[in-house]
């Protein structure tokens, strides 16, 4: 609700009429009068603002001026490219930051533990763009192991597809592990120390079981909401890793629109990426009710 | 019954006579114990060196940062070019202590708009009733629903890409990270002895927060205001680089990587030592943020 307010009104307060630049400078006065009307430019603010909501409800994103098509229909064509390296990257994410987070925090203040978290500080220092810039200097230019660019559906060619998304999927999953490997052993470890662990260490149960099936569970509850946001943020990320690696996804699709001024697609993606957020953050909320009894 | 942990040695300082102050006073009281602290002083040592280079940039660069010279193109780093020169022949070390400067000015001037933004709304909302407080903050989760670049992306988009536009749209995103903290620490204060008894007495509201709430909600916002910088820088890196920040000629440190990836198999220090003094300049910032909440809160 307050996402599509706020976004409304972010775009209404554009400089210029609509209805002019879609036809252009010469266009007659009655052919714009007439456009006006029917694009609802007539009317109040406010009436606009719900009329664009009843079409959003309906899917309704409005009409893309610069590709002559439905705006809903020009997201979801650029949506494959985005969609699977936002995925991969989830993945190798998971893949790396768990393992990790928990050696580090098993041998905690050993030299293992001070190389993890040693790395994973530099995670958190540099963007994702750059790492991106980074591996493909050394992927493609120097080694010519992987494609410096573009993207092939994974319909044509599942193994060119692997290919042409590892290396932004990769730069990504450095970055968002980065932060949560810091957060799975800072949440180990503190578990670790409450009394519940001594306790039933002092049953006489073994430090290996205390550890699975005590520790490692309550320690996730705070990781899972963190993860959320590092899903959102592995989407955010996207956008820019896409440029870097001119992949023709939902990033590219946002900045070509900005730069022709193509209003309806960039407020299209940007509400799309939002309610894609809240989506995530929603699913996080039923993952952690489902796992914490206490907040059920 | 709970026992208590032991006061950790290093925070030791932290436990003296006054015992149970937080926030600003145990800031104050710790200072000359900075010392002692190695992220602190690290992060300070690194964002002195920035400053330093891009405040010097304003009179002094070794070479001139716009001037192009094409007999001088695509020089590898050498003693003359310690970072190599682009394809037009500018010296890069000039462009990066210049992109310096950028990049404080993005960092200064976002996080005030964030400061006051989050200061405005997170004062309001701790200080009114529950009604208020309860759309203020529907308000600020919405604009937090939107990943930070998406928003600034459709700020820059709507006013046209230019720096101080990416510099207000970085502020704005995070206007609710501050007004959330802000507007939590206001509410706890709220129900504390030393504020009641100050309003019972009469004080009106604006000396109320100058005299009581900012002194106490002042720590956190130091440890916030640094984190902060880092955002911003790399915020505005990543809209440079997507062609939505610094316009040319100016080099900001996005910018300078984005115009290197088109000559990356011959010169590619042009895509290594902007980054570099980007995460120099972060870990900078990240180590001071780190360091000054160690002494803001004796927990840690």
């Amino acid at each position: 609700m307050a996402v599509s307010l706020l976004s409304f009104f972010v775009f209404n307060a554009l400089p210029g009429n609509p209805a002019e630049v879609i036809l252009g400078l010469d266009a007659d006065q009655s052919a714009i009068e007439n456009l006006e009307r029917e694009l609802n430019l007539d009317k109040p603010v406010v009436l606009r603002y719900f009329f664009w909501i009843g079409n959003l409800l309906k899917g309704n994103l409005g009409y893309s001026t610069g590709y002559k098509k439905p705006v809903t229909q020009v997201i979801i064509s650029s949506l494959p490219p985005t969609i699977s390296i936002t995925l991969l990257s989830v993945l190798l994410t998971t893949v790396i930051s768990f393992p990790l987070g928990i050696i580090s925090a098993r041998k905690h203040n050993k030299w293992l533990d001070y190389l993890i978290t040693g790395i994973s500080q530099i995670g958190l220092i540099i963007p994702g763009f750059w790492l991106g810039i980074l591996f493909l200097l050394v992927f493609s230019v120097r080694l010519h192991l992987l494609p410096s660019g573009g993207y092939v559906p994974m319909t044509v060619d599942v193994v060119k597809w692997l290919k042409s998304i590892i290396l932004p999927a990769f730069s990504l999953a450095i970055i968002s592990s980065s932060v949560l490997i810091r957060m799975i052993r800072s949440s180990i470890i503190e578990n670790m120390n409450e009394d519940y662990a001594r306790t039933a260490t002092g049953k006489g149960v073994s430090q290996r079981r205390v550890f699975n099936k005590h520790i490692l569970k309550n320690a996730m509850i705070p990781v899972l909401s963190i993860f959320g946001l590092q899903v959102a943020s592995i989407l955010a990320g996207t956008i820019i890793i896409e440029s870097v690696f001119s992949i023709p996804g939902m990033g590219r699709l946002l900045l070509y629109s900005v730069q022709r001024r193509d209003l309806p697609v960039v407020q299209g993606v940007v509400i799309w990426i939002a309610v894609i957020t809240i989506l995530i953050n929603f699913i996080m909320d039923m993952v952690h009710m489902a796992i914490d009894p206490r907040i059920r | 019954m709970k026992k208590k942990k032991p006061c950790p040695e290093k925070f030791k300082h932290c436990y003296g006579k006054n015992k149970w102050s937080f926030s600003s006073l145990t800031l104050q009281r710790s200072r000359f114990r900075t010392r002692h602290h190695a992220s602190f002083i690290g992060g300070l040592i690194i964002i002195f060196l920035v400053i330093f280079l891009s405040i010097l940039s304003f009179w002094y660069t070794p070479y001139d940062a716009y001037k192009m010279n094409i007999r001088s193109r695509f020089l590898p780093p050498s003693v003359s070019h310690p970072f190599g020169t682009d394809e037009y022949g500018r010296d890069l070390l000039s462009r990066c202590m210049v992109g310096g400067q950028i990049a404080l000015q993005v960092g200064i001037i976002s996080t005030v708009i964030a400061l006051f933004g989050g200061l405005v709304v997170g004062f309001i909302s701790g200080m009114s009733n529950r009604f208020v407080d309860e759309i203020m903050m529907r308000l600020m989760d919405g604009l937090f629903a939107f990943p930070a670049i998406v928003f600034a992306i459709a700020i820059v988009s709507v006013f046209g890409a230019d720096i101080v536009n990416a510099m207000i749209a970085i502020g704005i995103v995070r206007i609710p990270i501050f007004a959330r903290q802000i507007r939590n620490e206001t509410i706890s204060l709220k129900h504390r002895f030393f504020v009641i008894a100050s309003k019972s007495i009469g004080t009106r509201l604006p000396a109320m927060i100058w005299k009581h709430f900012l002194p106490h909600i002042g720590a956190s916002l130091t440890v916030l205001v640094t984190t902060n910088f880092a955002f911003a820088i790399l915020s505005e890196a990543g809209l440079s680089y997507i062609g939505l920040g610094t316009q040319p000629p100016f080099p900001s440190w996005g910018r300078l990587l984005m115009e290197s990836q088109n000559y990356m198999d011959r010169a590619p220090w042009l895509a290594v030592f902007p980054g570099i003094m980007m995460a120099l300049t972060v870990l900078g910032f990240t180590l001071l943020g780190n360091g000054l909440r160690d002494f803001s809160d004796p927990r840690y």
